[in-house]
């Protein structure tokens, strides 16, 4: 089912269903959130291309031996970022000029493109630390299930309010997903979507029996809570794979690790 | 005699601008037993199912539940919810919870139990419907029978009397309806009472001998479904037709009052 499903909507699915299956997803929740906040932090703060490098590659690391996710799937995943990010760091990297400066130039027209030291060094640097920064991200979403997190959150002591609300959209998302999946099949079937226009046309459609799909669904929802005492507060039993010293030792030795890199880029050690 | 487990006295019940959903409705079912529910779309079952658990309030008429009355106090209702549990037809629409283990606490969380015994009840309820390791799935990665057996484990997580199925065979393949037979035979040994309501009379004859047939919002049959289907004004009435087996027998042998129903009916029947 997921997989069939993962071809229409890439992103939330694969992530959502990588997690689930995740080497990792039998470590505590929480000190998953808090080593990648701690260590994007790190890689952010530091701002260095070698620092960058390292979290990116060694978070890549981690996603694929310790989490078990194929290669080819990570890659597949850092596509989208990877693109983003290129064609910012191009924008960043290229100067343009009235005379031909640093590195490189390119003459167009009465004016120069260039890439300078400063400005190679400054892209280059904004790439790395963007990399890790999105590792760290990923390395969160692809072993940590959306339930979970939104548990660390309710610890967190985010507003009854806000969980609850997460966590019903999480669960109805798939649900919208799967009728407006249907939806488009059955509108694919009948060439709503042949042309322009016409795929417009529809989707808007679809868009809004949708809305209307939802309205009673709602109601009838509400009834299935209500017939089971529902009075107000939504309250599940929510299961959390414990903290072990272990893994709190391991990630304290990354976050040392890695600190003790920036130290030493920034020249901050010995004399 | 004991109580019945259920009882609804002169219930009748109108949708917000509808006429009446539920006219008049007396019924009683007894602990362990199992009814057939039958009826059109649009008969009444549902509004039946929805009174029953004390979602709807009837507009007039009582609703008994072990014996009392019950009232529109909140104590009274949530003691109905947890006594008579609705298994509803999509299962869609009843899971709420992101993992198995929350959705099948999440009536135990309701009733205020402690955690520890909201846990046993959680653990239970998945291992009777053999769930025990989807515990920590999420809904959306669970086949159709997999999500009712969810849905059953729901209900059973709050030890309920009686258990109301809404069209439990809709969306199964066979496989999976021979499965939820398993299940309700299993319900019935743990001495829940169960009512069914179906449109697959093959399947009603199979699971009960009591049968309550629905037409317009009144109970028009309450009793063997034998005689239920030995009336042909009455299945008109109710749009329903006899069982397979009930018409291939009665055409091996016409001219007779009734049939075997059931696969065991008919062995025995062409043995006399």
């Amino acid at each position: 089912m997921a997989h069939r499903h993962s071809h229409h909507h890439d992103g939330l699915l694969t992530l959502d269903a990588l997690a689930a299956h995740s080497g990792l997803r039998g470590v505590s929740p929480g000190l998953k959130t808090a080593f990648s906040v701690c260590a994007l932090l790190l890689c952010v703060g530091a701002a260095d291309m070698v620092v960058g490098m390292t979290v990116a590659l060694s978070m890549i690391l981690l996603i694929w031996r310790l989490g078990k996710i194929h290669p080819g799937r990570i890659a597949h995943l850092l596509r989208l970022p990877l693109v983003f990010l290129v064609i910012s760091c191009l924008v960043i990297l290229l100067e343009f000029s009235r005379t031909p400066v640093g590195l490189w130039q390119l003459r167009l027209g009465e004016s120069w493109i260039c890439v300078t030291g400063p400005s190679l060094n400054r892209s280059v640097t904004l790439f790395f630390q963007a990399m890790g920064a999105v590792c760290c991200l990923y390395f969160l979403s692809t072993s940590t299930p959306m339930p979970q997190l939104i548990e660390v959150l309710r610890r967190c002591r985010l507003p009854e309010l806000m969980i609850e609300l997460m966590y019903l959209i999480y669960r109805y998302l798939f649900v919208l997903l799967e009728v407006q999946r249907q939806m488009t099949v059955a509108a694919q079937a009948r060439l709503g979507y042949s042309g322009v226009r016409r795929s417009l046309t529809t989707a808007g459609r679809i868009s809004g029996c949708l809305l209307a799909a939802s309205f009673r669904r709602s109601s009838l929802c509400y009834d299935a809570m209500e017939a089971r005492g529902y009075d107000g507060r939504l309250a599940f039993l929510a299961h959390m794979p414990p903290l072990r010293a272990a893994h709190v030792l391991a990630a304290a030795a990354y976050l040392l690790a890695l600190m003790g890199l920036i130290f030493l880029r920034k020249g901050w050690l010995g004399p | 005699m004991t109580e019945p487990i259920l009882r609804l006295e002169n219930v009748s019940y109108a949708y917000p601008d509808g006429p009446l959903a539920v006219e008049n409705l007396s019924v009683a079912v007894e602990k362990g037993e199992r009814v057939a529910v039958l009826g059109r779309n649009g008969a009444g079952k549902s509004t039946f199912f929805l009174l029953c658990n004390g979602i709807l309030e009837p507009a007039s008429g009582t609703v008994f539940c072990a014996g009392r009355a019950v009232t529109r106090k909140k104590k009274d209702l949530l003691e109905l919810h947890r006594r008579v549990g609705i298994v509803f037809q999509e299962a869609e629409n009843q899971i709420l919870a992101v993992t198995v283990e929350g959705e099948v606490s999440f009536g135990p969380m309701n009733l205020g139990l402690p955690l520890p015994e909201v846990e046993q009840r959680t653990t239970d309820a998945l291992t009777a419907m053999g769930l025990a390791e989807y515990a920590q799935r999420s809904p959306q990665y669970l086949s159709g029978g997999e999500k009712k057996r969810v849905t059953i484990a729901d209900i059973l997580a709050m030890k309920p009397d009686a258990i109301l199925l809404d069209e439990p065979t809709a969306s199964l393949d066979p496989e999976n309806v021979v499965r939820l037979e398993e299940t309700l035979d299993r319900l019935t040994e743990a001495g829940i009472a169960l009512l069914v309501s179906t449109h697959d009379v093959d399947f009603a004859a199979r699971f009960a001998q009591r049968g309550l047939v629905f037409a317009g919002g009144r109970l028009t049959a309450d009793g063997l479904l034998e005689d239920i289907f030995a009336c042909p004004e009455l299945l008109e009435q109710a749009g329903l037709r006899k069982p397979w087996i009930w018409q291939a027998a009665e055409a091996v042998r016409p001219g007779r009052k009734q049939y075997p129903m059931t696969m065991q009916q008919l062995q025995a029947w062409l043995q006399e």
